[in-house]
């Protein structure tokens, strides 16, 4: 008696999961396999217009969907679709394959993958942009380096991306110190930026740990939450994932910190500046002036390197390490036009 | 966070009781049981994955004063993930539709709860709210805890105190 509704109801489920979606409005996920894993693709926005921006979110350890909240996704989906794609070992994506397959260059397979895909389920005639955030712009500048890959896209967008860790280190003690001085003159939470600086003057920037790797980027958000607290950087988005969102948080936390632990001692020695060069298509570079994370030198560094002809580095001013957080409207302003002039 | 609906048999064992008569009623003072159970669940979210999940459970169970029940068991479970809109890309870079794509995973778990046995059969016989933990196998590269919450009413008219 009751194994009938049972199986109607899988039945069911499963047909409402596989539902055709309305192109101006989509809201659809594609799971794409690749090497042993499954990885949910969620797929917002305006997919009448052609263009797709995949969204290679930051960590290692993070999830697609942390940046479909906010200000600047609700103008940004109204123009374009976007695709947050969970990366392997993060998120909601699971599947089965060993810890040797979990590697930035697997991972840059997957973004192929994920890219192919896209393609395959939308056509051909869809535009597909990459956009990195921090660990992001890791994956999204080594997929971009591969000139078969490039012929893939119709531009990149690195957003405060991380594509050199030993430079990132180096440029994040420069700005520490900097600003510190310059927060010390204005009379800014003194205390704490003097602590700050003391900590910043005792590192050895020839010769940054790996631990000491890890004190930067904590440093860096205590630094961004006081200039936060004193007017400097704009409070621009408080946004929060809703309660039913895709993501279970807690496999989501577990899976993403054991990949991040995993990924970690790759990615401290991952340089790609002098790689850069290679890349042809049309790039735009957004960063936020106190991103103590990965600095805006890295964004100079990039827009410089590149030889595309098409290419443009914006330093928000009132933004730290995620300017589509503090000034969202600016921000998506910015891909907007990227992707009109090259869709 | 995802919904979920679970269907399960079970079966038990009276280890120990110890049954005082009450006012009109049958008021049963400590009952000890061995539970086993088997379940079949499906986990949604219209948005991810569909999953199936099955398990094998011994309980143990204790029925106490006002009729209160504690329990604690561990077992094995199986765990099937559909996808939706599932493709598969090969190393030559060529994509495939997988209408049924999937994956499972194998593990452990263990549960704790407590609850109500009403007095009298009937049909309704108890309610549980339990906390459950399994432990997938080879999700990812690695073991990853799958925790639910869950509310299990039971249906039966075999009465404990007999």
């Amino acid at each position: 008696m009751i194994r009938n509704p049972l199986i109607l109801m899988i039945g069911a489920l499963l047909l409402f999961g596989c539902q055709k979606a309305d192109l101006a409005d989509l809201n659809e996920t594609i799971y794409v396999k690749n090497n042993g894993a499954d990885m949910p693709v969620y797929v917002r926005g305006n997919g009448a217009s052609k263009c797709f921006v995949v969204l290679v979110h930051g960590g290692p350890g993070g999830r697609g969907l942390e940046y479909a909240i906010g200000k600047s996704q609700e103008i940004l989906e109204k123009e374009m679709a976007f695709a947050y794609w969970d990366q392997r070992g993060q998120g909601m994506a699971q599947g089965h394959y060993s810890v040797n397959e979990l590697n930035v260059t697997q991972m840059t397979k997957d973004l192929r993958a994920v890219v192919l895909t896209m393609k395959a389920h939308y056509g051909d005639e869809a535009k597909i942009f990459i956009m990195g955030h921090s660990w992001g712009g890791t994956l999204g500048s080594k997929f971009m380096i591969n000139v078969s890959n490039q012929l893939l896209a119709s531009g990149w967008i690195e957003a405060d991306g991380a594509h050199d860790i030993p430079r990132l280190n180096v440029q994040g003690i420069k700005l520490f110190k900097s600003v510190a001085t310059e927060q010390l003159a204005l009379g800014n939470s003194t205390a704490k930026w003097t602590d700050i600086l003391n900590w910043a003057n005792g590192i050895d920037t020839l010769n940054i740990s790996y631990e000491q790797g890890g004190e930067i980027n904590e440093k860096a958000y205590e630094a961004e939450e006081l200039l936060l607290n004193d007017g400097i950087l704009a409070n621009g988005d408080d946004s929060y994932a809703p309660l039913l969102s895709p993501t279970n948080m807690l496999t989501s936390a577990i899976t993403g910190n054991i990949t991040a632990g995993l990924l970690d001692p790759e990615i401290e020695s991952t340089s790609l500046t002098d790689s850069l060069f290679k890349i042809t298509v049309p790039s735009l570079f957004l960063w936020g002036k106190y991103d103590f994370v990965v600095a805006p030198q890295l964004g100079v560094d990039a827009f410089n390197k590149v030889s595309s002809i098409d290419k443009e580095l914006v330093i928000f001013q009132e933004s730290g390490h995620s300017p589509m957080v503090n000034e969202p409207e600016l921000f998506a302003q910015e891909i907007i036009e990227f992707v009109e002039r090259n869709k | 966070m995802n919904v979920g609906v679970e269907y399960g048999l079970t079966e038990w064992i009276k280890l120990k009781s110890k049954v005082k008569p009450g006012r009109g009623a049958v008021n049963m003072v400590k009952i000890h049981q061995l539970v086993v159970a088997a379940n079949l669940g499906v986990l949604w979210h219209p948005k991810t994955s569909t999953s199936l999940l099955n398990t094998y459970t011994i309980e143990y169970r204790k029925t106490g004063r006002r009729r209160m029940q504690y329990q604690l068991g561990l077992g094995g479970a199986y765990m099937r993930s559909f996808f939706p809109n599932a493709y598969e890309v090969d190393e030559d870079g060529e994509v495939y539709s997988r209408p049924l794509g999937s994956a499972g995973y194998f593990g452990p778990n263990h549960f704790i709860g407590f609850g109500r046995y009403r007095t009298f059969p009937r049909t309704f016989q108890w309610w549980h709210l339990r906390i459950a933990g399994t432990y997938l196998l080879d999700y990812n590269a690695f073991l990853v805890p799958y925790l639910t919450a869950e509310i299990r009413l039971g249906f039966h008219k075999k009465p404990l105190g007999e």
